[in-house]
């Protein structure tokens, strides 16, 4: 997630929302989540929302189709620097019910506070 | 003064007893009813309790241990299923989708999809009910996230039985235990 998290090589500690996260409308886009790794049940990643259900995505590169409909209840996320991460490009839209917070904001080193987190590609087709 | 006390140490071990309760139950072991006619030879549509062990290792889950999940398209609904796949098995999707018995021509040229191998990615899991006419499953949501799996089930009760059965014999419940069937 470099720049937003972590820009000079030194680990963010970030207050993390886990409550009130089962309902559809509980994301929108550039909300940076949470959640554990689909291809992996024990390994967490943080990643920022592009799509919601029912979004046309147009993807990167490495997915194997170039636009895709996310299903429902289903999140498309990916990293913000777009040639390290490992993400919904890699195995495609995640479930929901992998989210386990959403990151409210920076809260170490005390001079990044407040930092403001937006950002990310847009991704969806109009 | 005296009955003050008494209330208070009445809460504070109430507290307690709800956090004890709340541990056991989120990361040890769990004791649920469970509703709905998509495991119907391992259980019944209704009265059946399922003893969850919620403490367990992904390395541990193999084929055809019955387990607990999230729904993917739900996250409020969860799911009780029997694990049929698992990571890098190659699986057909559902062909009885393009069964001229039950379908006629053009349905079975839209459900084509279904008809189909597809590998399991790592980490994920391909779940089916037992009774597979009338369960939501994998054929529908496709493979499912080990992430998601929150427990396994080892026994199930039927409530409405009885402690004795018909016959005069104990049987505490039609207690059983719930074992993997993979031969």
């Amino acid at each position: 997630m470099t720049p937003t998290f972590n820009p000079n090589f030194q680990n963010d500690i970030t207050l993390v929302k886990k409550y009130g996260l089962k309902k559809t409308d509980s994301f929108k886009k550039g909300d940076i989540i949470m959640f554990k790794s689909p291809t992996d049940p024990e390994k967490l990643l943080t990643k920022r929302v592009l799509g919601l259900q029912g979004d046309t995505i147009k993807c990167l590169d490495r997915y194997p189709k170039q636009t895709t409909i996310i299903p429902r209840n289903h999140l498309w996320v990916e990293g913000d620097n777009e040639f390290h991460s490992i993400d919904s490009n890699n195995f495609g839209p995640i479930s929901q019910a992998l989210v386990i917070g959403k990151v409210v904001g920076v809260i170490w080193p005390l001079n990044r506070i407040g930092t403001n987190l937006s950002g990310g590609r847009d991704a969806v087709m109009n | 003064m005296e009955s003050l006390k008494f209330l208070k140490t009445t809460l504070i071990w109430t507290l307690k007893a709800g956090c004890l309760i709340h541990l056991v139950n989120e990361n040890l072991y769990e004791f649920n009813e469970t509703r709905g006619e998509s495991m119907l030879p391992t259980l019944q549509s209704t009265n059946d309790y399922i003893h969850g062990l919620k403490w367990f290792s992904y390395k541990d889950l193999d084929i055809g241990d019955v387990i607990i999940a999230i729904k993917p398209s739900d996250p409020n609904q969860r799911v009780c299923k029997r694990i049929t796949g698992m990571p890098g098995d190659i699986i057909l999707v559902d062909p009885s989708s393009s069964s001229p018995l039950t379908y006629n021509q053009t349905e079975i040229v839209k459900n084509d999809g279904f008809n189909k191998f597809i590998k399991i990615p790592k980490g994920h899991v391909w779940v089916t009910g037992d009774n597979l006419c009338h369960s939501l499953d994998s054929r529908s949501y496709s493979v499912l996230p080990m992430a998601l799996i929150k427990g396994k089930i080892i026994a199930a009760n039927s409530l409405n039985k009885g402690f004795i059965s018909e016959d005069g014999d104990l049987w505490f419940w039609n207690f059983r235990r719930i074992s993997n069937l993979f031969i």
